[in-house]
């Protein structure tokens, strides 16, 4: 039986705001690799709060997160930036990519992190930009670049040192129904072509149809999870 | 990457930058003028300055007048080595040749030109004590050595000297206690005691047989010196002497400085280390003579003052007198205040510990502003430092890379400062009449000095805003706007 690449166990995150607030509530949860997972839920569900605990940005407040066997709880800050480093990818809403770095300088620093040679680096960074459609960008800045582009070279850095898993976070929510198409058939894409592990935050329905599962969250539950086909899952 | 990162956002944000890019340009300059100071004169006057500068000056005790070259207009140090510009590597370099002649020596100095300048300008009255003619030429010291059946020859310069004021004005170290009085007749003749010795050594009162050069002439104003013909005189052994040139850091073999047990360096006493022999100034000029040097033949004249302001003072009278001949000051002063640990230089006295304490608050304010600087930059980049973590760099690399971005900005401000100090340097160097001792001396050693203090200074104070970007969450960093 295939091991979950991610698995979430009873995480649950409080913030000492006033009372104190629960953005997770005791959610646990698995990822299967290659499988295309939709979160989905109404504004301040927790749906941000629980992808940055699964990417490691954050701390749960209790439970556990374990990431193609490597428990979190157990890594200290230095090793969690060296595990997101190299299994870990993630997209934003607004992109953020460095405003000062080119597209393809943005996608070849998580590889220069991972110490690969210049050359190698070069060639995984012209294929990514080919992938994406952006071969003819890689040396404009961000600024010279749409949303859409910028979302694409978002999810090619995401890409470039080969993830164990690509955490999204409504990737199409900051642009045009054409240019969330685009995104979403990339993801699609390297879902089905390369067997990406993708979690993706949406509050796209056509996104979410496109997804294997979908988890709806409410209230930092999961209160609902509907699956769209049982090749992965 | 990351020092391109740092380096590229310090370039971006050098106009938010400028006050503490200016800041450090001022402690810089501070620093690099307080130390050039006080090491101008006795370290690196005579090689850095020139090299740097492409101009030469020789300062020395009393005022010494060189000579300018028709239509030059280059301050030109024309005795080549050692302040005296007596030194024996020079002559050996000629001796190779067969013919010495002082090459790069100036033409002679008109002595009457210059006593009766000295006289215009006031003379004793202005602060003139004595007008002392500089004599040298080379010479041999034949000693015999009876283990090899033979003779011993050793290389000195010999100069006359006017010993009585050498008496009152220097007392000659420890001339007085380890001398005899030769009273039959003969030439005394001292030897510089740290600058070389005979082996045997002589008794005190032996005869000393000295060969002179014979000078075959004058070459554009130069003697030229031939030791093939020999000229002998007799001299009677009559003591040592030492000049004292100050107190300097003591070193081992290697040259690293000797430190006492509470880890202070350990100071000694320096001396003139020139091979020369003195003998008063009566029988040099006969000596001279005889070997076929003309009468009058001063390459130097050194101007005995009272003190360093009446030399400041007579020197730039005396350069308006005399506008064919380059005079310069001797920092004199500047050894003795460095005995007594005032470095003073110049005119303004400033006392190790109150300079310590301006350059400490300099660069505490400086800082203290670079410091501030830094965390205003970090709160702007919060988002790129959250991009950063969450693709995966470390705290110390984020660490690393904006105190790299500190540093440059430091590193900036301490070159201009270092440059500003340099030009200005140079340029009171080359329009003014001012000493050395008065301007500073410039070395790469003080540049490396103060960039060493720069980057210590934008260590520490770096460190505590690159703390805070390190320390940031990526979540909090990536919620800023």
């Amino acid at each position: 039986m295939t091991e979950p690449i991610l698995r979430g166990v009873h995480l649950t995150k409080r913030f000492l705001i006033g009372k104190g607030v629960v953005a997770v509530n005791q959610v646990s949860m698995e990822v299967m690799p290659g499988e295309f997972l939709a979160i989905t839920g109404p504004s301040g569900c927790g749906k941000t709060t629980l992808l940055n605990l699964l990417g490691g940005l954050d701390r749960p407040t209790h439970g556990e997160v374990v990431l193609d066997g490597h428990k979190y709880s157990r890594m200290s800050e230095n090793q969690l930036a060296r595990l997101r480093r190299t299994k870990v990818g993630f997209v934003f809403q607004f992109f953020n990519l460095l405003s000062d770095l080119s597209a393809a300088e943005n996608i070849a620093l998580p590889m220069r992190l991972t110490g690969l040679s210049q050359r190698e680096i070069g060639k995984r960074v012209e294929s990514l930009l080919e992938a994406v459609g952006m071969l003819d960008r890689a040396n404009h800045s961000p600024f010279e670049l749409s949303g859409g582009e910028q979302q694409r070279v978002a999810i090619a850095r995401a890409l470039a040192n080969n993830p164990a898993v690509v955490l999204a976070d409504e990737p199409t929510g900051n642009l045009d129904s054409r240019n969330g198409q685009e995104v979403i058939n990339l993801f699609r894409k390297f879902n089905r072509e390369l067997g990406q592990t993708f979690v993706v935050i949406t509050h796209d329905p056509e996104f979410a149809q496109s997804a294997d599962r979908v988890i709806t969250m409410r209230d930092g539950r999961v209160v609902g999870e509907a699956g769209h086909c049982d090749t992965a899952c | 990457m990351f020092f391109r990162l740092a380096l590229y956002n310090m370039k971006k944000n050098l106009n938010r930058s400028l006050l503490a890019v200016a800041v450090m340009v001022v402690a810089s300059a501070i620093l690099t003028g307080s130390w050039a100071m006080p090491v101008g004169y006795t370290e690196v006057a005579f090689l850095g300055y020139r090299q740097a500068v492409g101009a030469d000056i020789i300062i020395y005790p009393g005022q010494l007048l060189y000579q300018r070259q028709p239509g030059d207009q280059t301050l030109r140090m024309t005795v080549p080595v050692g302040a005296f510009g007596n030194s024996l590597d020079f002559f050996h370099r000629e001796l190779r040749s067969g013919y010495l002649t002082r090459d790069g020596a100036t033409a002679a100095v008109d002595y009457q030109a210059v006593s009766d300048a000295c006289r215009t300008v006031g003379g004793i009255e202005a602060g003139i004590e004595a007008i002392i003619p500089y004599l040298s030429m080379p010479a041999r010291v034949v000693i015999p050595d009876p283990r090899i059946n033979g003779n011993r020859e050793y290389r000195v310069i010999l100069r006359g000297r006017r010993l009585d004021i050498d008496y009152a004005k220097y007392q000659f170290g420890s001339l007085l206690s380890k001398a005899i009085s030769i009273e039959d007749g003969r030439v005394p003749l001292y030897r510089n005691e740290n600058g070389i010795e005979f082996s045997p050594p002589p008794a005190l009162g032996d005869d000393l047989r000295l060969e002179l050069p014979v000078v075959r002439g004058i070459y554009e104003g130069r003697p030229i010196y031939d030791f093939s013909q020999t000229v002998t005189v007799m001299a009677a052994y009559a003591g040592i002497y030492s000049i004292s040139l100050g107190v300097d850091t003591a070193r081992d073999e290697d040259g690293r400085p000797i430190t006492d047990e509470s880890g202070r360096s350990v100071q000694v006493e320096t001396f003139w280390r020139e091979p020369e022999v003195i003998v008063p100034e009566e029988a040099w000029r006969e000596w001279a003579h005889l070997a076929g040097l003309p009468e009058g033949h001063y390459t130097q004249i050194g101007l005995v003052v009272e003190s360093m302001f009446d030399a400041q003072q007579i020197a730039a009278t005396l350069g308006q007198a005399l506008p064919e001949y380059t005079v310069v000051t001797v920092p004199q002063e500047a050894l003795y205040q460095k005995q007594s640990h005032v470095r003073e230089t110049g005119q303004v006295p400033v006392p190790d510990n109150l300079r310590h304490l301006l350059l400490g608050l300099t660069y505490l304010i400086a800082g203290i502003l670079v410091a501030t600087n830094m965390f205003v930059l970090v709160n702007q980049r919060q988002k790129d430092l959250g991009i950063l973590k969450a693709i995966g760099v470390g705290t110390r690399e984020i660490f690393v890379m904006v105190l790299t971005e500190t540093m440059a900005i430091c590193w900036i401000g301490s070159l201009v400062g270092f440059a500003l100090m340099w030009l200005l340097n140079i340029y009171l160097y080359l329009f003014t009449k001012l000493s050395l001792a008065e301007i500073g001396a410039f070395s790469l050693l003080g540049l490396v000095r103060v960039l060493a203090v720069t980057t210590t200074v934008s260590l520490f104070f770096g460190s505590l805003p690159a703390l805070k970007a390190a320390r940031a969450t990526v979540v909090e960093a990536l919620r800023t706007e």
